[in-house]
């Protein structure tokens, strides 16, 4: 055999051992989840027509303490010519009612902390196949490791029991696209900083700093010792024009990571501003640009 | 031959000015920050992959050098940088064809930076 013959060989076995097992590992860890949990006190709206994106998110939004119907978010999330939602409209949607999505991970477990702790997760399903796509929209409100199944708000059901091999399937092929909408001031249980600070971000660039700023509150509560994350806190203070909070941000970002571009970059600016108001003498700024070196 | 060399030099020359200038444009954006974060975490998870010895091997035995591999990922867009670290974290082995999945993830690599041509040679 030659050498391309060889690796075409190779990548075919490859492709059917991938598409045989794609959900294999996470059925090992639903096996290994321990105790069934059910969160009963989730809301149920039963949905009309096509229209499980708004159904979905009301029951999330609704469970995180924003009163709102399905009927009021199908205008935000709803798009006819589809007869359904698009991603990223859910996500929009539940910015504007000043919830946080966060975006989960594509692995199961982070999903089931979720649950544990009490968290609803909205997913995406394709109930179709790759080629004629179903997509729906449901809410994860339980799972019982011992009989394998995971427990749906979905559609008319308010509690739909789902075994784990069709269930896992149909959330691979949706992309394994699913999120949880938080308070600015709650970060989930399984969040870690890059997707918090991600997740927050968007309402520091579209001008609801209050938002923003009780996030990145939450970020550096959460991760004190993440220059990332005071960085952004930086970031929004100095959006609301607090340069004082903004300048002392920026330097606990540095002491904690030494030279990290955006905050030198963003205390620089700062700075500059402070000496021009005349708050501060230009050694503040001198001492800045020898502590982060010269500009990369 | 000197005009291009002239013209490479002022290139050089005006990109290194423009970097080397203080920035007063304002501050960079935390959704900036996050995008350059997330993008250098990628590379470090794909490095690790490469930098491990079975697929480092399976690299040499066909004659790509690691560097090269690096160089072509630096072209790549974060989308398709993500795609390539998440394809090498599942384990399309499923424990059965160990050896299959150091080779395929090695494919993955090859066929996301663009070198799989190089087998038409042989």
């Amino acid at each position: 055999m030659t050498m391309r013959v060889q690796i075409l060989v190779l990548l075919a076995i490859g492709t059917l051992a991938l598409s045989g097992c794609a959900v294999g590992p996470e059925h090992r860890v639903l096996r290994a989840a321990g105790l069934p949990v059910e969160l009963v006190e989730v809301p149920f709206f039963p949905q009309e027509e096509y229209q499980c994106g708004p159904a979905a998110l009301a029951t999330l939004l609704v469970h995180s303490g924003v009163e709102v119907t399905p009927e009021q978010l199908v205008s935000r999330v709803y798009v006819p010519d589809r007869q359904g939602s698009l991603q990223a409209e859910i996500l929009a949607a539940t910015r504007s009612h000043g919830r946080v999505p966060y975006l989960m991970p594509e692995t199961l477990a982070p999903i089931l902390a979720e649950l544990r702790a009490g968290q609803p997760v909205l997913l995406l399903q394709n109930l179709g196949i790759d080629r004629w796509p179903v997509w729906h929209y449901a809410v994860l409100i339980g799972v019982d490791p011992a009989a394998e199944t995971f427990l749906l708000r979905s559609g008319t059901k308010r509690r739909l029991e789902s075994g784990a091999v069709p269930f896992l399937a149909s959330w691979d092929r949706g992309g394994r696209w699913s999120l949880v909408a938080v308070a600015a001031s709650e970060p989930p249980a399984s969040a870690d900083v890059l997707g918090w600070l991600r997740a927050v971000a968007p309402f520091e660039s579209t001008g609801h700093l209050d938002l923003a700023a009780e996030g990145y509150m939450a970020a550096v509560e959460r991760w004190p010792d993440e220059a990332m994350a005071w960085t952004a806190l930086g970031n929004v203070r100095y959006l609301q024009r607090d340069l004082a909070a903004a300048e002392s941000a920026y330097q606990r970002a540095l002491e904690l990571s030494p030279g990290f571009g955006p905050a030198c970059n963003n205390l620089a600016q700062t700075l500059t501003e402070l000496v021009a108001a005349g708050e501060r003498t230009c050694d503040a700024v001198d001492a800045c640009a020898k502590a982060c070196g010269p500009r990369p | 031959m000197g005009i291009r060399n002239g013209i490479v030099i002022a290139i050089t020359l005006a990109a290194m000015l423009v970097t080397s200038l203080p920035v007063t444009a304002g501050i960079v954006g935390t959704e900036r920050m996050v995008a350059q974060e997330t993008r250098s975490h990628t590379l470090d998870r794909i490095d690790v992959v490469l930098a491990g010895e079975a697929v480092a091997s399976q690299l040499a035995d066909w004659g790509v050098a690691p560097e090269m591999v690096r160089e072509r990922m630096a072209a790549l867009s974060d989308a398709e940088l993500q795609k390539l670290a998440a394809s090498m974290e599942t384990d399309p082995a499923g424990g059965v064809l160990v050896v299959i999945g150091v080779v395929f993830v090695v494919l993955i690599i090859l066929e996301l930076v663009g070198v799989t041509n190089i087998f038409r040679r042989v």
